[in-house]
């Protein structure tokens, strides 16, 4: 600290620096105090801050007067000073004396900016992870029932509830009746032993519908390995699931497909000379009284073939003709034949997406008319044969190699019986049915599959027990000017 | 009638073809893989070369390849059951064209009447004259 006392000259300088100093303490490094007086402080200070530190001389009405300004001393230091004078006016308006103190108040000013830093970093922290595309939530160990402390954003807008709801309380509030025993049995294990622990588990949102939770959790320890607090991951993982799920049905039916191709190899060159002679002798033998045993032979043969030919549809790529068309007139072509076909107790209900937003698929009429006499058989069965089935077409989006991304989507529903989860996942399985035995060989599904396979497209099942159920065809639009020109040819 | 030769690696399925041609009034030649069949064809006469596809060697369109080149006049039906692993691929069909270079193709097991249709399609009509 320095205690200063100025009686500035003004007829020599019209800025009030030189005059007479008189000046008692610490001389904060500066040189030529002594001989120069105030102009050496002047030329002391760092050249941002010159006139923060002129403006104390300056002549105004106030009698005293603070400001703060830094010294960029010969050794590279920067000091901070804190001046505090008092100044004596004139008659002429002008300061006749300034007297005051000086402070160091660097260490101070250092410990602010580094505190500010360190604000700064937290709050930048906390803004990451309160953005976080993945949910974080950190329940403390601590206190009884480990209540959540913390739940960042992206908790909020996965589940539904906003932090004040859900803080204070066991994260237990997103389970629901359909939360797998197992992994939150492992989730309590992990708690109990402070262990990691990673589950996926069917949670709800606030509104109750449910979500695929996959649950990362990690204990918090402290210094003496005790644990504090639990941080939870929380993404949701439906969809991928969902995809996973699909990926393994379609790999699954795949290698089924290869083997039934190979089956029906083996078994086609079986049938060939059973055919062939069978024929042969019943030609030879036209009017024999045991010619019936040979068309009881033909008749095995040709229905083994038919049999064989419905899984080689599913296995096989056909060759067929496929044809480009707008699928609303392939739809329309195809229901004629099919309302003659599933009986007088099925109403058909057609909803078509009609308008200027045409999509141009390529398909087999045949191959899709059978696709579709199949799905409509089965939502008849379902049905008991009395009942309505809904068709629906609509522009809908697939992924498909060089289309663009745009299909038509057909939906088949119908309001029968539903499946449960363990027949939907086996219900493209040739020879699987849930038929009585005798009434269907279980081919209809997997010929479909097949089929619409051929087409470049794709087919999925959405159903549940009493909920009836919707079969989705999806065909990959096809592009080019192809539409104009077939369409004026009419 | 038409002379025959029916390339097939299946004893029982060429036995069938056999009968059922010898009993239209052909004369029937027998190769059990592609190499006899092409050897056969190469002495002439032909008519007509029902060839199975998949064979162990020779594959029946490498045959109808290489048969087209030594006997010009001849035609060729394929004949298939599907592949024996059931590897076959649209890939496959479209490299060896659709109808593996053949004038017509049967899908086993076919029946004595399409079998009879195809074969009197495809052979000249001056080789029918009895």
């Amino acid at each position: 600290m320095a205690f200063f006392d100025h009686v500035p000259d003004w007829r020599r300088d019209g800025r009030g620096l030189s005059g007479s100093l008189a000046w008692t303490g610490t001389h904060f490094g500066i040189r030529g105090l002594e001989e120069r007086g105030l102009e050496a402080v002047a030329d002391a200070v760092c050249a941002e801050d010159r006139e923060s530190f002129l403006r104390i001389f300056v002549p105004t009405e106030e009698a005293s007067r603070a400001g703060e300004f830094r010294l960029g001393l010969a050794d590279g230091r920067v000091v901070f000073l804190y001046c505090d004078a008092s100044i004596e006016m004139a008659a002429d308006g002008r300061p006749a004396r300034i007297f005051g103190t000086l402070h160091d108040v660097t260490d101070r000013r250092r410990f602010e900016a580094q505190l500010s830093d360190i604000l700064r970093e937290r709050e930048m922290l906390l803004a990451v992870i309160d953005a976080c595309p993945i949910s974080i939530t950190v329940a403390d160990a601590q206190q009884p029932d480990t209540p959540l402390i913390y739940a960042n954003r992206t908790f909020e807008t996965l589940t539904g509830y906003t932090r004040d709801e859900v803080l204070g309380s066991n994260c237990r509030f997103l389970q629901g009746p359909d939360s797998d025993p197992a992994a939150l049995r492992v989730l309590h294990d992990a708690v109990v032993t402070g262990s990691q622990a990673e589950v996926r588990l069917t949670n709800r949102r606030k509104d109750g519908t449910p979500f695929l939770n996959r649950l990362v959790l990690a204990p918090i320890r402290n210094d003496r390995g005790h644990v504090t607090a639990f941080i939870g991951l929380q993404s949701d993982v439906t969809d991928e699931a969902r995809r996973e799920e699909a990926d393994k049905q379609r790999q699954r039916i795949e290698a089924l497909g290869r083997m039934m191709g190979g089956i029906a190899h083996e078994i086609n060159n079986l049938l060939q000379p059973i055919t062939l002679m069978t024929e042969e002798l019943i030609a030879r033998h036209t009017d024999d009284a045991e010619r019936p045993y040979l068309d009881a032979v033909l008749d095995c043969a040709l229905n083994a073939r038919r049999i064989i030919g419905d899984l080689l549809a599913f296995s096989r790529p056909s060759g067929r003709k496929a044809e480009v068309m707008d699928a609303a007139t392939l739809l329309h072509d195809a229901l004629v034949l099919i309302r003659k076909a599933v009986g007088p107790g099925i109403v058909m209900d057609l909803d078509v997406h009609s308008g200027d937003d045409r999509i141009a698929v390529r398909a087999d009429k045949t191959a899709f008319t059978q696709v579709l006499l199949n799905l409509a058989g089965n939502a008849a069965a379902a049905m008991g044969g009395t009942g309505a089935i809904r068709i629906a077409l609509t522009p809908g989006r697939m992924v498909a190699a060089g289309s663009t991304g745009r299909c038509a989507r057909i939906d088949v529903t119908d309001s029968g019986c539903g499946m449960d989860r363990a027949t939907l996942e086996r219900a493209f399985e040739p020879f699987f049915t849930t038929k009585p035995i005798g009434q269907g060989t279980g081919l209809g599904l997997s010929v479909a599959f097949g089929l619409v396979k051929d087409m470049g497209g794709e087919i999925t099942l959405d159903s549940a027990p009493g909920r009836g159920t919707t079969a989705t065809v999806l065909l990959p639009e096809v592009i080019g000017d192809w539409y104009h020109g077939h369409h004026t040819r009419h | 009638m038409a002379t025959i030769l029916v390339i097939e690696d299946i004893p029982s399925v060429m036995l069938s073809l056999r009968v059922v041609l010898e009993g239209g009034g052909h004369t029937v030649l027998c190769a059990g893989n592609g190499d006899d069949g092409l050897a056969l064809l190469r002495r002439g006469g032909i008519d007509l070369v029902i060839t199975d596809i998949w064979m162990p060697g020779k594959l029946g369109s490498a045959v109808i390849a290489e048969g087209r080149g030594l006997a010009p006049d001849a035609r060729f039906l394929a004949i298939t059951g599907g592949a024996p692993n059931g590897s076959i691929t649209p890939d496959h069909l479209v490299g060896a064209g659709a109808d593996f270079g053949a004038d017509g193709v049967l899908f086993k097991p076919f029946q004595r009447t399409e079998l009879i249709a195809a074969v009197t399609e495809l052979i000249p009509a001056v080789a029918l004259q009895p």
